[in-house]
């Protein structure tokens, strides 16, 4: 690497932010597209009531403003069991589309620091690397180590062929280094384990 | 990292499905609970308008406005609709060279960029595979490098080997574009016996 003369420059920091945030969460374009289509419908229906009227016509033998009547006479004359189970579905399709736009709902992803770019990493690549780094210390084989990583754990657990000795506090302080250099946000502790219960086909 | 708009997006849902929810519990109501079918008689009058007994000037009239209103509602939709996804550009630099008075422009196409990192990157022995491409974000360009790396892979290397080769890019095209790395799972090589909860 040659020595740069690049001016420091403006360093993204708010559009940094912003993509952290838009990648670390998952993004509610399905429920959206969903949530939009039945509006759609609905309108359609709207429309094509106001329609039938405007031309004194009836759909299906049904005039639209026979149904508003019988909306603003309710419950009279209408089937408690028809009506309270469609209303039951409107009404649980609808709580769901509010948790959808409510509820916060994050990716399995940690953001990790860098002096010159945005990076986001999945909790899968980081538990690869924590097995990885665990074994390292070890000298156990591939399949020997299995990592966990949660928002702000990481399991490694060490599962060595019977009679194998491990060095569990070498395996803990690899993966210690390794979060240490990894620097992730939010940040996560390190835990090792080593199962008790020895493999044979080590 | 696309365009789409989230509160645009988040707020439709949060209306929509309080508007469902609302007419949905309300008709249980007034179906099960004589006090809120009495509730219920008393401000229905406002539908007399849209009933079989109304006279046909008040008819149309009420009904135009159902009409007016499912209109704007339908194209509310399809603008809330068309905002999702999009923001991928073709050009990383667009330069006329207006700040040093210089005639004639520079254009630097998103290829170009994309070329140079992919072989840069992909050299590195930590990476399986990898995909670059150029969005809008806030009105200016951002790149955004997406690395499928081989077990076991430490992040910290790649995001270093990344950083030195995003210096290059900036001496090359004389700005600092922002860059997001995103280090993903299931790359060649990446095995099944890692896993997260």
């Amino acid at each position: 690497m040659t020595e740069r003369s690049l001016p420091p420059g403006p360093t993204h920091d708010r559009v940094y932010r912003r993509i952290v945030r838009r990648e670390t969460n998952a993004s509610r374009s399905g429920a959206v597209v969903v949530v939009m289509l039945v509006t759609l419908v609905l309108a359609a229906a709207a429309v094509f009531a106001a329609a039938l009227v405007f031309l004194d016509q009836r759909a299906l033998g049904v005039d639209p403003r026979a149904v508003v009547d019988a909306a603003a006479r309710a419950p009279r004359g209408l089937d408690a069991t028809v009506v309270v189970g469609i209303a039951a579905i409107v009404a649980l399709v609808g709580l769901v589309f509010l948790a959808q736009g409510l509820l916060p709902q994050r990716r399995p992803r940690h953001a990790m620091s860098s002096s010159r770019l945005a990076v986001v990493v999945d909790d899968e690549v980081l538990a690869s690397a924590a097995a990885r780094a665990a074994r390292s210390a070890t000298r156990l084989g591939q399949d020997a180590a299995v990592g966990t990583v949660g928002r702000r754990t990481v399991d490694v657990v060490l599962r060595p062929p019977a009679g194998a000795d491990v060095p569990a506090v070498a395996a803990t302080e690899a993966v210690t280094a390794e979060f240490a250099a990894i620097d992730a946000q939010p940040g996560v502790t390190a835990r090792v384990r080593v199962q008790p219960t020895g493999r044979v086909d080590g | 990292m696309n365009a789409t708009n989230r509160v645009v997006g988040r707020t439709a849902l949060v209306l929509v499905g309080l508007a469902l929810l609302v007419l949905g519990v309300g008709a249980i109501l007034v179906q099960t609970l004589p006090w809120a079918a009495t509730a219920w008689h008393e401000r229905a009058g406002v539908l007399d308008a849209l009933g079989a007994d109304a006279p046909r000037e008040t008819s149309v009239t009420a009904w135009t406005w159902v009409l007016g209103g499912a209109v704007v509602l339908g194209v509310l939709a399809i603008v809330v609709l068309s905002t999702l996804g999009g923001g991928r550009v073709g050009t990383v630099v667009e330069d006329d060279g207006s700040a040093g008075g210089v005639a004639g422009s520079v254009r630097i196409d998103a290829a170009a960029v994309q070329h140079a990192l992919s072989s840069a990157i992909g050299a590195m022995p930590q990476v399986g595979s990898l995909a670059v491409d150029v969005f809008r974000v806030r009105g200016s360009r951002a790149i955004r490098i997406r690395v499928r790396p081989r077990r076991g892979a430490s992040p910290r290397d790649i995001t270093t080997g990344v950083e030195d080769i995003v210096a290059d890019l900036d001496a090359l095209l004389g700005d600092r574009l922002p860059v997001l790395l995103e280090i993903a799972r299931g790359g060649a090589d990446s095995g099944r016996t890692d896993r997260v909860h």
